[in-house]
């Protein structure tokens, strides 16, 4: 167990006209026996990041510390962490047994006899002491998935690193491997970074959350801090299934004009929008749009183009003029495609964006802290 | 696209029978095209001197004996023993040189990759007839004439660039990942391959091994024009130094290839399993 520092951390690939920077000035702190999970879209440096931690990528500028040591310049075997791939990388040719004895033969002073006591403990806690003699191409997904998570528990290290590691699995799998890996990871109080490109998996799992775009860290904080508190448009629109919606207006006083409506706020609202700016996009949560029953103030027609329902709500496919927007009803709320609704958006759950440069201006009032959803 | 129909055994109107029965007509045609001389040359080495040039042809001699085999063994021993060590050792220099190059090829970026990977493909254009002169010359001024040394060094220089080419098409299929695995449990790079690719390379390294092995055995051209002594002869040049002492002596010639060929069907036999492809499989998901 230990705390990890990322400090000012940038890779570069290649030089001159073919440089891509991967990962721009990143600073991560990540407590001892914390769960971060790094979460981005495609090529957003989450990977090459988790990489830069363990050693299979040199550092280009920026430091990585364990415990206030710097290990960059360190060989992986020399970090004193493990490593859990997307596609488990159990070496073809070995069994289960040898799979996850081989870490700890190659960079341990350990008998072959404390050896297999270690690997056979790990096993017992993994429910695989059944499988240890059988090579991978013998085992099922979640089989060998188990296993590469034994070969890096055996290990005994002071992080754990995951690079997607339930990406190849079913969705029912993913979803019973989610929370064993929480038990697991909480049983053994063990630093963790957890990379994954599914926001679910991110919400659910980490402690903390670290959001990267294009290289660049967008947000770090608890789930629900990323959720209602988003520090942009990003972060925002990345966070959450269905996504928030997304409408520009410009902003005349306490008014915001829509092509399709005017939306008046509160002169107390006004006057809290930290923003001289005109031209913003007013954001909100599909789940925070309300369905009333006809013109009121700050309501508005939209037309119904799809329903998705999924049982306990329902998602509705809206079109507010020529903009989509989705707003998930109560499952009991019958509605039916090209039928007129009205809609409200609650003043105290809207978002207001920076329309040129996706800074958040105003947040959701109801910033909800862990005691208080779990009042 | 044609579909198989489970149902009427019919390949999109085409009666599957008939398909069958053409294709099995083709492979027989093919089969009896490359295995008929080596029957005949089996046919002739069984039979005495003088029913070789009989008429009409007879595809299985009235007289079989086993007089030219015990003609050719004694010196045929020396030539077999020649080529399985020229054979075994070139085949072993390949694969020095080849495996770390070709992971080197597979793994590394570094510059000028791509043009050295294309300048090796363009030697192996080059027809080794070619290059004769220039490697006698070369030989003959390391004083490595009529050395299997000599020869074995030819071959290993002949067969790096087609050997390389195929190792490192073998090593691009194994995932990167399981390279990264290794690095993190504590192997060098070195200790990698070793340890944990080139387990999953036997299938590769075993087609090197026998095509290097087979090129060795049956290469003439190189070994004639290397090879003065009759006692370092390999098989192939000691075929034709039959020919040449003994006039139209075609039972002998014809036992001494019989003898030649029996140790690479062996070989191939003892070694096909690694051809046997699938040994990644189950190390990455795909």
């Amino acid at each position: 167990m230990a705390a990890l520092d990322i400090d000012g951390l940038v890779k570069r690939f290649g030089t001159g006209g073919d440089e891509i920077v991967a990962v721009d000035d990143v600073d991560v702190s990540i407590d001892d026996g914390d769960f971060l999970v790094l979460v981005g879209p495609s090529g957003c440096g989450k990977s090459t990041t988790l990489r830069c931690i363990a050693g299979l990528e040199e550092v280009t500028e920026g430091d990585i510390r364990l415990d206030g040591e710097s290990i960059v310049g360190r060989k992986p075997m020399d970090r004193d962490i493990a490593m859990v791939f997307q596609n488990y990388a159990l070496y073809p040719h070995m069994t289960a047994r040898e799979n996850m004895s081989f870490g700890l033969k190659m960079t341990s002073d350990l008998s072959k006899g404390e050896i297999e006591e270690i690997v056979e403990d790990t096993a017992r806690m993994m429910g695989i002491e059944d499988l240890l003699e059988k090579k991978p191409r013998e085992l099922s997904g979640g089989q060998q998935q188990r296993v590469a998570l034994g070969r890096a528990i055996v290990r005994d290290p002071a992080v754990f690193l995951m690079d997607e590691p339930l990406s190849n699995l079913d969705a029912k799998l993913r979803t019973t491997m989610r929370t064993e890996l929480q038990n697991l990871q909480q049983k053994l109080e063990t630093t963790t970074v957890y990379v994954t490109h599914d926001q679910t998996e991110a919400m659910t799992m980490g402690d903390r959350i670290a959001i990267l775009n294009g290289g660049k860290l967008q947000q770090i904080g608890t789930p629900l801090e990323c959720y209602h508190q988003p520090t942009n448009q990003f972060v925002a629109g990345f966070i959450g299934a269905p996504s928030m919606n997304f409408l520009e207006v410009t902003r005349e006083g306490t008014r915001l004009d829509h092509a399709e409506f005017s939306y008046r706020l509160s002169e107390a609202t006004a006057e809290r929008i930290d923003s001289e700016t005109t031209e913003l996009v007013l954001g909100i949560r599909p789940e925070d749009i309300e369905l009333v029953d006809g013109e009121e103030p700050n309501a508005f027609r939209a037309t119904v183009d799809v329903t998705e329902p999924m049982g306990d709500s329902t998602h509705v496919s809206l079109s507010i003029g020529d903009q989509q927007c989705t707003a998930t009803v109560d499952g009991d709320v019958i509605v039916s495609p090209g039928e007129e609704l009205w809609l409200t958006f609650p003043e105290d759950r809207i978002h207001l964006f920076d329309a040129e440069s996706g800074v958040a201006v105003k947040n959701r009032e109801a910033s909800l802290t862990g005691s208080e959803m779990a009042l | 696209m044609a579909t198989r129909s489970e149902t009427d055994g019919r390949l999109d109107g085409i009666d599957l029978n008939r398909y069958d029965a053409a294709t099995y007509v083709v492979y027989a045609v093919a089969i009896v095209f490359f295995v008929f001389p080596i029957l005949w040359v089996i046919s002739m080495s069984l039979r005495p001197e003088g029913d070789v040039l009989t008429y009409p042809v007879q595809f299985i001699p009235e007289d079989l004996t086993l007089e030219a085999y015990r003609q050719v063994i004694g010196q045929s021993r020396t030539w077999l023993w020649n080529s399985t060590k020229v054979a075994a050792l070139q085949a072993v220099g390949i694969l020095l040189v080849c495996v770390p190059a070709a992971y080197a090829f597979s793994r590394f970026e570094f510059r000028g990759r791509q043009h050295i990977l294309f300048g090796i493909l363009l030697f192996q254009m080059i027809s080794p007839v070619v290059i004769v002169i220039p490697m006698y010359s070369v030989m003959s001024t390391l004083g490595l004439m009529d050395t299997h040394l000599g020869l074995i060094l030819l071959y290993v220089g002949l067969q790096v660039p087609f050997s390389t080419w195929l190792l490192k098409s073998y090593f691009d299929t194994i995932p990167d990942q399981l390279d990264d695995a290794a690095r993190v449990d504590g192997c060098n790079r070195l200790q990698t391959l070793w340890h944990v690719l080139m387990p999953s390379m036997l299938p590769g390294v075993a087609v090197v091994v026998i095509f290097n092995f087979v090129f060795s055995w049956s290469e003439f051209v190189m070994a004639f024009t290397i090879l003065r002594s009759s006692d370092l002869f390999t098989i192939s040049v000691g075929v034709f130094a039959f020919d040449g002492q003994y006039t139209a002596a075609w039972t002998l010639i014809a036992a001494v290839s019989v003898l030649a060929i029996l140790p690479l069907i062996i070989m191939f036999i003892v070694l096909q399993r690694y051809f046997i492809r699938g040994l990644t499989e189950g190390a990455v998901k795909g």
